[in-house]
């Protein structure tokens, strides 16, 4: 038997006020790739920052090799040879691969020189021992996203890393990326490096991982290895509920058409036609870049149309721009809510009448009565958790954030809801309230486009799904006999 | 907010220590004469600024707008009303065009409006020939010369600016989309607010407001000049950042312009009193700005940590 490379054992952390980590266990096998899951303050960021060095005090043990260490700073850790690569990576832009793989550990010739033709041979050979086929000498800032995570990934194989820590790696990353990844994560096994590997996506645990480790609540509450994999048991151990109580779909009967897209063509698009009833969620699947977002901007005014035509209600509409939009009735759930669903700098109440401005005024001036009466109604239908509707919109958790955006298109009283990504970035709580208030939307008669790159959610959620790949619709078909394997078949037919 | 404020108060408290001509009624109204007209520039040019633009043509804009009432009434006999509507029109136009600059041919703010204002400074010359206007007619000099009581008009009208600035951006459905397309005009667009016409309306606002202010100061001065508001742009800047506008877009109030211009006031007339040379009050007033900027940082990111390395999350 292998020894571990790390063991924890009864780690715990406290906060004023808070237990974040009671007592969990935790081994670490060398060459493994561990997952780690669990939702938003389930305690995976204070385990790591403890594993990092960033939190210095903790109760229980560390043990590395079999034998105890104390590690009270990012450079204990570092020696110890855990490096950590952060969502919102740390590199240089404006220097080149190689100094950055070098940063902090440059191989000099002397106590004022740098060696820098070792410097740019010893990038070039892990660069190209992670796949990275690039010049050294390239700025970093000319990198896309997934070739700079590499060079991270390389920075940390200069370190002599035995640790890779990754913190929601395929964030950024394409799906092709996402493959490259796996084959450097692969690579890294090979050559005896662990991995621990944090997501919110639940099929990256079953395609990356030997072993998960569920947390939930500061605990660990489960610890499953390959054979034990399932999505259900993911659930299960971040929630403490059941799948099947988890998306809720309910039966629904859909009424006439309310949105009828005929031939629309962007300059991504191709020929792009479908319908939606009211009452009826219709599922957009395909992998990242298929066009689901360009659909939802085209329809919405914010791409322009280069051929085609839409029909609202059965009147053809020249949606013009958002502000169109809105006024015929559409709402528009964006992908990235804090560039483009909300005004973070402002008070709740001020993000969620943003898009009635016009409708809560008499001449030009806002009426209070009615901005406060509106605003408290969807805080209390959507369960909004704020101190109250003055509060820093900013300040508020993902999933509360998009509770924002929601109620800011609720208000609009729309006829046709595009969601794109609603439950991107949000905790598997939040995440179930709002399939709940998705639900409840089309029970009530508003037609839903839904678009997601978690194929679970769309075939859960929808009536119908759409596959698309590379801008043009490549099928059809009904979500009680849709898969996943299935779906992917249609889109790279 | 409060930190302009107090900022204001210890400035007033340190010159009416420092010298007894300060603190008195007289001294102070001349203070409020004395700024009015940058105080009103600096209104309009909060607003541009809130959304994230700006406009440097606002001194050209002070002379010509000057320029253009002054000769509707000696050389053209408008009469005062029609000469100041023109006048006022003038600074309208000019927003206009900024705006246009900016928002449909897509120039940036600074070097469309660093264009204009050398443009707009050579119409001001053209069409004054160079010379001063005098102009003497009472209905129009009792505007920059008269008082309403101890009040100054000039004053007067900056005070009802500001109120009615006050309820513009608190009240209305245009201040609420100028600081929501300010602060995110992204997610303000993708809401459905118009983002270009507001932010038109902010430069239109602020040409016309240069205009005003220009119209004052021909009125006090007695006369119409194309070198009036010669490098007035920078102290209308400084009035915006120290009025706890940021430059970063979304943020700033009336009141707090108002505060900014005070601060710029007190200054400019405490050093005078205390017979400091001119020279030192450029000085001393940006060390002011830094001071105000500290404080606001101070307060946004809860306390003094010399930003030294990434926050543990």
């Amino acid at each position: 038997m292998t020894p571990p490379f790390l063991e924890l054992k009864g780690i715990t952390k406290r906060f004023t006020g808070t237990l974040a980590l009671d007592g969990v266990d935790l081994t670490v096998l060398p060459g493994e790739v561990l997952g780690i899951i669990g939702e938003n303050g389930a305690g995976k960021s204070t385990l790591m920052n403890i594993i990092s060095g960033v939190f210095p005090e903790y109760g229980g043990e560390i043990s590395i090799d079999g034998e105890k260490v104390e590690i009270h700073s990012p450079l204990d850790s570092k020696r110890l040879g855990i490096v950590t690569i952060h969502q919102e990576l740390s590199l240089f832009a404006n220097l080149d691969i190689g100094r950055n793989i070098c940063m902090g550990n440059e191989p000099r010739k002397n106590a004022f020189f740098l060696d820098k033709p070792v410097i740019y041979r010893t990038a070039m050979a892990l660069c190209s021992r992670l796949g990275l086929d690039m010049d050294p000498h390239t700025l970093v800032k000319d990198l896309t996203v997934a070739q700079m995570q590499l060079v991270e990934i390389a920075r940390a194989l200069s370190y002599r890393a035995r640790l890779i820590i990754m913190d929601e790696p395929s964030s950024s990353l394409s799906s092709h990326e996402v493959d490259m990844l796996g084959g450097v994560i692969e690579s890294l096994r090979n050559d005896g490096v662990s991995v621990i590997f944090i997501t919110h996506k639940l099929h990256e645990i079953e395609r990356f991982t030997d072993r998960v480790c569920i947390l939930r609540d500061g605990k660990k509450v489960e610890l499953l290895s390959r054979a034990d994999y399932g999505y259900e048991r993911f659930i299960q151990g971040m929630v403490g509920k059941r799948l099947a109580d988890f998306y809720m779909k309910a039966e629904r009967s859909p009424s006439e058409v309310a949105l009828e897209v005929k031939g629309l063509c962007t300059s991504f698009l191709s020929d792009i036609s479908f319908h939606v009833r009211k009452g009826e969620v219709l599922g957009l699947a395909g992998p990242v870049g298929s066009g689901r977002t360009e659909i939802m901007e085209a329809l919405f005014g914010i791409d322009h149309l280069t051929g085609g035509e839409m029909l609202l209600g059965g009147s053809r509409m020249d949606v013009s721009g958002p502000g169109m939009a809105v006024k015929c009735g559409m709402a528009l759930v964006p992908e990235d809510r804090k560039s483009s669903g909300l005004v973070l700098d402002l008070a709740v109440r001020q993000n969620v009448v943003l898009s009635i401005l016009s409708r809560i005024s008499a001449f030009g001036f806002t009426r209070i009565y009615k901005r406060n009466s509106i605003v408290a109604g969807l805080i209390r239908t959507l369960a909004i958790k704020v101190s109250g509707p003055e509060q820093h919109t900013g300040s508020l958790s993902g999933g509360n954030q998009q509770k924002v955006v929601l109620s800011k298109w609720l208000a609009t009283k729309p006829s046709v809801l595009f969601l794109d990504e609603p439950t991107r970035g949000i905790d598997v709580n939040a995440k179930q309230e709002i399939y709940a208030i998705i639900n409840k939307l089309a029970g009530e008669g508003l037609a839903i486009v839904l678009s997601s790159s978690e194929l679970e959610e769309v075939i859960k959620m929808s009536d119908r799904i759409m596959v698309l790949y590379e801008g043009r619709i490549k099928g059809e078909l009904e979500a009680g006999n849709a898969t996943e394997e299935g779906i992917l078949a249609i889109a790279h037919a | 907010m409060l930190g302009i404020l107090i900022v204001l108060v210890v400035l007033t408290f340190l010159f009416s220590v420092l010298s007894d001509k300060f603190l008195t009624t007289s001294n102070l109204f001349r203070v409020l004469l004395n700024v009015s007209t940058i105080g009103i520039m600096a209104l309009g040019e909060g607003l541009v600024i809130i959304v994230m633009g700006m406009d440097l043509s606002v001194g050209s804009t002070f002379a010509l707008s000057g320029i253009v009432a002054g000769m509707g009434i000696t050389q053209f006999s408008l009469g005062v009303p029609a000469s100041i509507a023109l006048g006022i029109l003038c600074g309208v136009l000019i927003g206009a065009l900024n705006g246009f600059l900016i928002l449909k041919a897509g120039l940036s703010a600074f070097i469309a409006t660093f264009g204009m204002l050398s443009v707009i400074r050579g119409v001001a010359y053209a069409v004054s020939g160079g010379y001063t206007i005098p102009v003497y007619t009472p209905a129009f000099t009792d505007l920059g010369l008269a008082s309403l009581g101890p009040v100054p008009v000039p004053a007067l009208i900056f005070f009802l600016i500001v109120l009615s600035f006050v309820v513009m951006l608190g009240s209305t459905t245009f201040g609420a989309s100028l600081y929501a397309t300010g602060s995110n005009e992204r997610a303000s667009f993708y809401s459905g607010i118009r983002t270009t016409r507001t932010k038109y309306i902010a430069y239109i606002l602020c040409g016309a407001l240069a205009a005003v202010a220009g119209i004052l100061s021909t009125a006090k001065m007695g006369m119409a000049s194309s070198t009036a508001g010669l490098g007035y742009e920078l102290d209308v800047i400084t009035a915006v950042i120290l009025g706890g506008v940021s430059l970063k877009g979304g943020k700033g109030s009336a009141i707090g312009i108002m505060l900014g211009t005070l601060i710029m006031g007190v200054i400019r007339n405490g050093l005078l009193i205390l017979g400091i040379s001119a020279y030192y009050q450029t000085t001393i007033i940006g060390c002011i700005i830094i001071i105000v900027a500290m404080m606001d940082t101070l307060r946004s990111s809860g306390g003094f940590h010399l930003h030294r390395g990434r926050k543990a999350a």
